[in-house]
């Protein structure tokens, strides 16, 4: 990083917050020295490094795998590790947590609600009646197309960033959003899976795809192109189909 | 529980109002929603068109422009007058604009395959094709049913 | 142990209404608005012109396009209040009364249409 080519800076505002002192977030501002590659995680880093050593920000694989350094980069959620200072060439650039999760230190935000969530919609295979008993060495049968139908849904990093993305989310805090909503989605339509009817009162609840308005913004957003928004719409079509069923054939 | 005192303070940052100007993506969003403002303009039109030649004298034998005045009032004066035409026109902007984003949106509301085996999704422009599609050949037929039936 | 479990929401009813008023309002109303502009630029009358007086008794004396007329208007009131419902929720407001405003005003007037319809209807023939 030292030996820049072409000692390019760019101004970094980035949100402080220490919960020991501040009673609210305030903003910092450094002159960062860049090249074309450098991400704006390794802005962090020279942040830490070379000016502020407490800077609290959370990551780990450095490769878009983890998701654990989603934050807003002018306005916008990304993965810092996959967000590059030369597409923001010329401009200043603002790091602050993602937006709609309370902070808990700097750019450290609580997800605590996005993996409750995500826990509370039975993200796992559950068997279905006839396979209960099937013996742990034989192994379920999937066809390309059956694998093909929620692949995408599956590829989430719970990074936070469409939460960070949803203006709905932020509205009403009780929505369970759209990262559990696609994994919701995901589980349903596996055909190994016989869980529906228990997934089946968070599917349908107000607070479930009936709390999207279809903004889009998730979609757009989405650092591993898993397009929730779609996910969701097929839901309500999903949770649709469901009730009208149950008015033409009403349970017990 | 454990014993250790907590120094975590979590800082909620306060829901904006205005969050729907803060963002470009989240203002065409208002917007494209704003246009249901518009399609509640042209029913409430079409409604009143409805109740005015309700109004008319339908009894009588010929129509003349006594007994088809109301019906008269809202087809010339109502729908001639320039804000109407203007309002109008507007609403024609914002129908076009509601089609687009609706039907830009809409692939994302079906997940079909190709046919039985295949891994590969129905492309996207398909679905829009078929909205446009759609949109094109309602157009000509209600407007050639409306020019054939003068 | 007990789990209390969310209740479901009566919203696909309205969603589904809302998604075919939405289809109407992209693919119907853009033709109707143009003849409405047309017919205000050419100022019909008795028998002549756009929208002439003749041509709407027909058309609303003719029980499948007086069915499908009130059709578009019903899902247009419909799309347009649900729509607006939500964008109140949007804007801050989360009332209950709105609920019962946008949609008892939608049903409102798809019932005014509606008798105002059959009653011209009835007259006609």
């Amino acid at each position: 990083m030292e030996q820049t080519a072409n000692n390019k800076t760019m101004k970094i505002t980035v949100l402080r917050y220490r919960p020991e002192q501040d009673d609210k977030p305030w903003e910092q501002t450094f002159d960062v020295p860049y090249h074309h590659e450098t991400s704006v995680l390794e802005a962090l880093f020279y942040i830490k490094d070379h000016f502020e050593p407490s800077l609290s920000f959370r990551w780990s694989c450095r490769m878009a795998v983890c998701g654990s350094c989603g934050m807003m980069v002018n306005g916008v959620p990304h993965l810092a590790c996959k967000t590059f200072l030369r597409d923001y060439e010329g401009k200043d650039m603002k790091i602050e947590p993602l937006d709609n999760f309370p902070i808990e230190r700097d750019l450290v935000v609580d997800l605590s609600d996005l993996i409750e969530k995500i826990e509370r919609i039975k993200p796992y295979i559950i068997p279905a009646p006839k396979d209960r008993n099937m013996p742990l060495n034989k192994s379920y049968i999937q066809t390309p197309q059956q694998m093909a139908a929620y692949l995408q849904f599956a590829q989430c990093i719970n990074c936070g960033c469409c939460y960070a993305a949803c203006p709905q989310y932020k509205l009403n805090p009780d929505y369970i959003g759209p990262a559990a909503l696609t994994l919701l989605y995901r589980y349903n339509i596996d055909n190994r899976d016989g869980g529906k009817k228990l997934r089946a009162p968070f599917l349908n609840e107000e607070n479930g795809v009936w709390g999207c308005t279809f903004v889009g913004y998730c979609s757009e957003v989405c650092p591993k192109k898993v397009d929730p928004a779609s996910a969701i719409q097929l839901g309500k079509k999903m949770s649709a189909t469901d009730f009208v069923l149950k008015l033409i054939k009403p349970e017990e | 529980m454990s014993e250790a005192k907590s120094f975590r303070k979590p800082y909620k940052r306060p829901v904006d109002k205005l969050w729907w100007l803060k963002n470009k993506f989240f203002t065409v969003y208002m917007i494209r929603e704003g246009t249901a403002v518009t399609a509640l303009f042209a029913a409430l039109e079409i409604i009143l068109g409805i109740f005015l030649f309700g109004l008319c004298n339908l009894d009588a034998e010929t129509a003349t422009a006594e007994t088809a005045a109301p019906y008269l009032w809202w087809v010339q004066d109502f729908l001639g007058n320039p804000l109407v035409i203007i309002l109008n026109l507007v609403c024609l902007a914002a129908s076009l604009f509601h089609a687009v984003t609706w039907f830009n949106l809409m692939p994302k509301a079906v997940r079909l395959f190709m046919n039985k085996n295949s891994t590969e999704l129905l492309p996207d422009y398909i679905v829009k094709m078929g909205l446009y599609g759609a949109l094109a050949g309602a157009t000509v037929v209600i407007l050639v049913f409306a020019v054939a039936t003068i | 142990m007990r789990q209390f479990l969310p209740t479901p929401s009566d919203e696909p009813i309205y969603w589904l209404m809302f998604g075919a008023g939405g289809m109407v309002a992209g693919i119907v109303l853009p033709s109707i608005l143009v003849i409405m502009i047309l017919a205000g630029l050419g100022s019909p009358d008795l028998a002549t012109g756009l929208l002439n007086f003749e041509q709407v008794k027909g058309l609303l004396g003719n029980w499948l396009l007086a069915a499908m007329l009130f059709g578009i208007v019903f899902m247009l009131c419909f799309y347009s209040l649900h729509r607006m419902y939500h964008s109140t929720h949007d804007l801050g407001f989360h009332t209950k009364l709105f609920w019962f405003m946008a949609y008892g005003g939608a049903a409102a007037l798809a019932f005014i249409t509606l008798g105002l319809q059959l009653l011209i209807y009835f007259k006609l023939f």
